[in-house]
């Protein structure tokens, strides 16, 4: 690992440090009260407790989309020099005293085309122009290709994706997995109910993506449902290029598979 | 009126002051974390100017700032539910 990417790993954990799951608790907690006391304290003419609650929550909730944004911002920091990549990773913590950043030695939008390619095992478009274009329409298009298993499109929508904006999609695609995953398993799924996705997961991702390593599927699933396993980011710019990619098709796949009854 | 009696509301409020004292106690427990990512982030990213670093640090302070006001609000809470369960 080069001193760029463990100057990288270290950012990242500690963006991965920030608090948000004890924030997420607290605002569970103070919603739940909130409503307990809205009934309770219904006649009582002091309306002002449940405002301060509400007051409570509004600002907890403030503190969570700050966590969000440093995450982004971290994200930026690392592109701008030249590091690029998601917003996990899984090495460990090392010492405060990280090297200073220093400049990439192939900063620029390549690395991401290069890994596309590789990805898609096709070496055309390497040098494709980036087309401007949003996170959310970027998501949206790549889920329509992915649902019509057309592979042109999608490698062509990869290809000419801004690095920076591209890099963001499990931002997008982790919620969805994480809801739709619940809703077709009829509960959150179990790393064992993952596993036992994969080969569906598998077949389709590869008919996009030929080249993705075999555990990108399922520990893309894993994350969004809160699993622990392997991450991405820690490996560089590759794993957060194979991390970004397989997104879309998830959501793809999990959206056709018909929704279960929940279990109890 | 509805049925309610004086003692299910004292227990009413009772059990949602509980509530509020547990998610009081996890963002106390985010406020230590936070400073701590908050002095990581200072050490690791010290001399840089870029707008990221400065923009994630002001956040990171933001972020401090909201979860003071959240304890502030839900210690104004306890108070008012308190006293009002008293008079009861």
């Amino acid at each position: 690992m080069t001193d760029v990417q463990t100057y990288a790993a270290h950012l990242r954990n500690i963006v991965d440090s920030l608090p948000e799951a004890e924030a997420r608790r607290g605002l569970d907690r103070l919603r739940k009260a909130q409503s307990a006391l809205t009934v309770a304290l219904r006649e009582s003419h002091r309306p002002e407790v449940v405002k301060d609650l509400g007051r409570a929550c509004e600002s907890l909730e403030t503190a969570i989309r700050q966590f969000a944004a440093v995450g982004t911002a971290v994200d930026d920091y690392l592109l701008a020099i030249g590091v690029g990549g998601a917003s996990t990773s899984a090495v460990p913590l090392p010492a405060a005293d990280a090297p200073a950043p220093v400049a990439a030695t192939e900063p620029g939008p390549n690395w991401w085309r290069r890994r596309v390619c590789e990805l898609t095992d096709d070496a055309s478009g390497a040098d494709a122009k980036s087309d401007p274009v949003g996170i959310t329409d970027l998501f949206t298009r790549l889920v329509d290709a992915a649902r019509r298993d057309d592979r042109t499109t999608y490698r062509r929508l990869l290809l000419t994706a801004p690095p920076e904006v591209a890099v963001r999609l499990p931002g997008l695609a982790l919620p969805m997995i994480r809801n739709l995953a619940s809703d077709r398993h009829g509960g959150l799924p179990t790393q064992r109910d993952v596993d036992r996705l994969r080969s569906t997961l598998d077949t389709r991702a590869r008919r996009l993506l030929p080249r993705l390593p075999d555990h990108v599927t399922v520990d893309q699933v894993n994350a969004a449902c809160g699993h622990a396993g392997r991450k991405a980011g820690g490996a560089g710019d590759t794993a957060a290029v194979d991390f970004a990619a397989i997104g879309p098709i998830l959501v793809a796949v999990l959206h056709a598979i018909p929704p279960r009854p929940k279990s109890s | 009126m509805s049925g309610i009696s004086v003692e299910q509301l004292r227990s009413s409020i009772a059990a949602a002051l509980e509530l509020v004292r547990e998610g009081e106690s996890a963002v106390t427990a985010a406020g230590e974390k936070l400073s701590a990512a908050r002095a990581a982030l200072a050490a690791a990213t010290q001399g840089s100017n870029h707008q990221t670093v400065t923009g994630s640090q002001a956040a990171l302070a933001h972020a401090e700032q909201t979860l003071d006001e959240t304890l502030a609000a839900t210690q104004a809470a306890t108070e008012q539910a308190e006293t009002y369960a008293a008079t009861l």
